[in-house]
């Protein structure tokens, strides 16, 4: 194997453009509805914000789960904000890349604890029904993965994302994540003290298209048996490779591993984080992301996330 | 997609393979039960199904007890792991494929190694232990969809990238095409890749509900076919870039030249009738391999038994092969192992390679009567002498997803 400084660094690809933004959340509908401080997120008390039910109109619609019509919503808002017509997504030049940590808990669960449950449940406990009600909506033939974790897998799908567009493998792609916690919420609440802020549900997805110039870079690692001080360190190094970010997006959530991510990010005068909406899991890039580029933060973004004993960065440039 | 990239890829070279599975827990009685026609179909013992319509699956009675010491990774000190038994696939699997590939001791720092799982169930079969046992945080971790994935990176003592795949049963094909990306883009030097499903109660009741399980055998392209049974097991692959191995003088079992993953945009359970979304995912695997359809000599078909899948893998194999796909063998191994869900792709991946380096085609068993819709040549029933370098395998699942990988055997790429 190579030593370590024979190394290239991270491959850079051109940071996609945003081109349509959907967020459904506890908070509300839009990007515009997340709070911004946690006085506003009145954590105090609060454990879950839930979000609503999307109303769509279909009879297709009648057997799908809470997750699913998240899904199909956020992502017709996110067509919509684009300002495409649906049908201009049909076909194979248009991909999915679906993100979640929780979007299958509640159809399993219902499953497993009703033994009378029908041929019509079934095959919503997969997790590729959620995304799969989306590309049957929109018509959607192109490249398709479904990752399944917390935020750093959604920075992995933001990777990839760019990886495809810059190949060509499509012209366009949704960036999706789901979380449903609301009826699993006794499951999450025994992990309670791993999450920062109250749980959030909700979806967000964005429209992604070919992006010129800019760079995206990503890199991840799991805890080495030392901690993380290193490994967030390394992360972190890979990422920036000398560039300072103009607005900070941290998933870290841990009291320990944020004061790490803070030091680190201090000693290269990064600015200070952005607040979260909460715990949003899966859909915090997307969020922040989205955020970044609504209030046209100064460039480049470093999104930072964490998941059981990962860690990982992504440093995005419009 | 088609003619949108630039150049095809490098390929990747697949240096290990290991496997678990009802018919063999490693690589030669997994051949050699598939080329001598061996059913790893029986009773279920593992979990109560005598409610159920159908009883029967490719269920591994005898897993290996003993838990493979974990390989000495980064501070050498060597982990053990006890978890669920998707788990104890991947880690039985993972010990085979590193042992193939050479790189027991030999593996590189931790930072650099991937693990990539699909998986269709992920830790589900530990839910039902987390509902009844409130407070457990350690179950409840293990019964999320990485959970296998991550017990495997624990095990293995992993700190690169990290993924769980979840495209069905097409798990097993997407995450080889997503491990081959991460070493193009230079994000790791070795990466373990694959598929896992443990068999249970969850899913046996599920397939039941659908009525997609066949009291009759799984019969792939058989006219009399009327479902599938399920399997479980691992398969697991090791992932370099084509130059590793021959530095250190270990010969590759072959390559990975191409892969796709595209969606149907149809249906939730059932395959698009049109194959839209598959026949995509075929040209494109082969755009990037950069090769056409007259280099494929074999292909493993995902052949479930169910009449509206084999007849649209067919019907887009004549499509995107053309004449091609009547000379060449197309078969099944669906009969031997049941459907092993996120391990299906991955076991049918290493069957390719194992075809060409033994000139052999493991046959579709259960075959009896031919279909009209699924005239070609599917190997029935006895194994063939067929000298085999490029394979095609193809893959469906839930969700309308569809996964196309072009393997070429042997120590030297296409």
């Amino acid at each position: 194997m190579r030593a370590a400084a024979e190394r290239p660094g991270p491959a850079t690809l051109p940071s996609p453009r945003i081109r349509g933004i959907g967020a459904i959340t506890g908070w509300g509908e839009g990007v515009h509805a997340l709070p911004a401080t946690s006085s506003q997120r009145g954590e105090r008390g609060r454990g879950l914000v839930t979000a609503p039910t999307p109303v769509l109109s279909g009879d297709r619609f009648r057997r799908a789960t809470r997750e699913c019509l998240l899904a199909v919503a956020a992502a017709k808002a996110a067509v919509a904000d684009a300002g495409l017509e649906e049908a201009e997504l049909a076909g194979p030049r248009t991909g999915i890349l679906y993100v979640s940590a929780t979007g299958y808990a509640a159809a399993n669960r219902a499953f497993l604890e009703d033994e009378t449950s029908t041929t019509l449940h079934f095959p919503y406990t997969s997790p590729s029904a959620v995304p799969g009600e989306v590309t049957i909506e929109l018509g959607i033939r192109g490249p398709y993965v479904n990752l399944m974790g917390g935020a750093p897998a959604t920075l992995q799908a933001l990777w990839w994302a760019a990886c495809w567009l810059a190949e060509g493998r499509a012209d366009r792609l949704l960036v999706l994540a789901v979380e449903a916690v609301h009826e699993v919420r006794d499951l999450f609440d025994r992990a309670r003290r791993l999450y920062g802020g109250p749980l959030v549900e909700g979806a967000a997805c964005l429209l992604l298209e070919p992006g010129e110039g800019s760079a995206i870079r990503w890199a991840s690692a799991l805890a080495g048996p030392t901690g993380s001080r290193g490994t967030v360190a390394a992360v972190l190094e890979r990422v920036l490779d000398g560039d300072r970010p103009g607005l900070v997006w941290s998933g870290a959530t841990a009291a320990g591993r944020k004061a790490i991510e803070a030091g680190v990010l201090a000693a290269r005068g990064a600015p200070t984080t952005t607040p979260s909406a909460g715990e949003t899991l899966a859909m915090g890039p997307l969020l922040g992301l989205a955020r970044a580029h609504r209030g046209r933060a100064p460039e480049p973004w470093l999104l930072t996330a964490t998941w059981r004993s990962e860690y990982a960065a992504l440093l995005w440039s419009r | 997609m088609t003619g949108t990239l630039a150049s095809p890829k490098r390929p990747v070279a697949i240096t290990g393979a290991g496997v678990v599975t009802a018919i063999g827990q490693d690589l030669d009685s997994f051949w050699a039960g598939l080329v001598t026609g061996v059913s790893g179909i029986s009773e279920i013992e593992g979990f109560p199904v005598s409610d159920l319509r159908v009883t029967r699956g490719g269920e591994i009675k005898k897993l290996r007890r003993d838990v493979p010491v974990a390989p000495s990774v980064g501070h050498g000190r060597a982990r053990r792991v006890v978890q669920c038994r998707t788990s104890r696939f991947l880690v039985h699997a993972a010990r085979e494929a590193l042992e193939t590939a050479g790189l027991r001791g030999a593996l590189p720092e931790p930072e650099r190694i991937g693990v990539v799982v699909g998986t269709a169930l992920g830790g589900i079969d530990e839910a039902s232990r987390a509902l009844a046992a409130p407070g457990a945080l350690s179950t409840l971790a293990g019964s999320l969809y990485d959970g296998p994935t991550r017990n495997l990176a624990r095990w293995l003592g992993a700190r690169g990238p990290v993924l769980t795949v979840t495209t069905a049963c097409a798990s097993g094909a997407t995450s080889l095409g997503l491990a081959a990306d991460l070493l193009w883009a230079d994000q790791a030097d070795v990466v373990l890749a694959g598929g896992a499903d443990g068999l249970c109660r969850f899913v046996q009741r599920g397939f039941n509900v659908l009525r997609s399980l066949t009291r009759d055998a799984v019969r792939p392209f058989d006219r009399r076919r009327s479902g599938l049974l399920l399997g479980e097991g691992a398969g697991l692959v090791v992932l370099e870039r084509a130059d590793a191995a021959p530095r250190r003088g270990h010969r590759a079992l072959g390559y990975l030249l191409g892969h796709a993953s595209t969606a149907d945009g149809a249906h939730i359970t059932a395959p698009d009738p049109e194959g839209r979304g598959l026949e995509l995912a075929v040209r494109s695997a082969l755009e990037e391999a950069g090769l056409g359809p007259d280099a494929v000599d074999l292909v493993s078909a995902h052949g479930t038994g169910t009449p509206a899948n084999d007849r649209v893998e067919i019907d887009v194999l004549k499509r995107v092969l053309g004449r091609r796909a009547h000379a060449i063998p197309v078969n099944s191994i669906k009969a031997h192992l049941g459907h092993t869900m996120g391990a299906a792709a991955t076991l049918e991946a290493i069957m390719c390679l194992l075809a060409g380096r033994h000139g052999q085609v493991p046959p579709t068993l259960n075959y009896g009567e031919g279909d009209p819709d699924c005239d070609l040549d599917c190997v029935p029933n006895a194994a063939r002498a067929w000298r085999s370098r490029v394979s095609l395998s193809t893959s469906l699942g839930f969700g309308g997803c569809n996964a196309a990988l072009v393997l070429a055997s042997g120590e030297e790429p296409v």
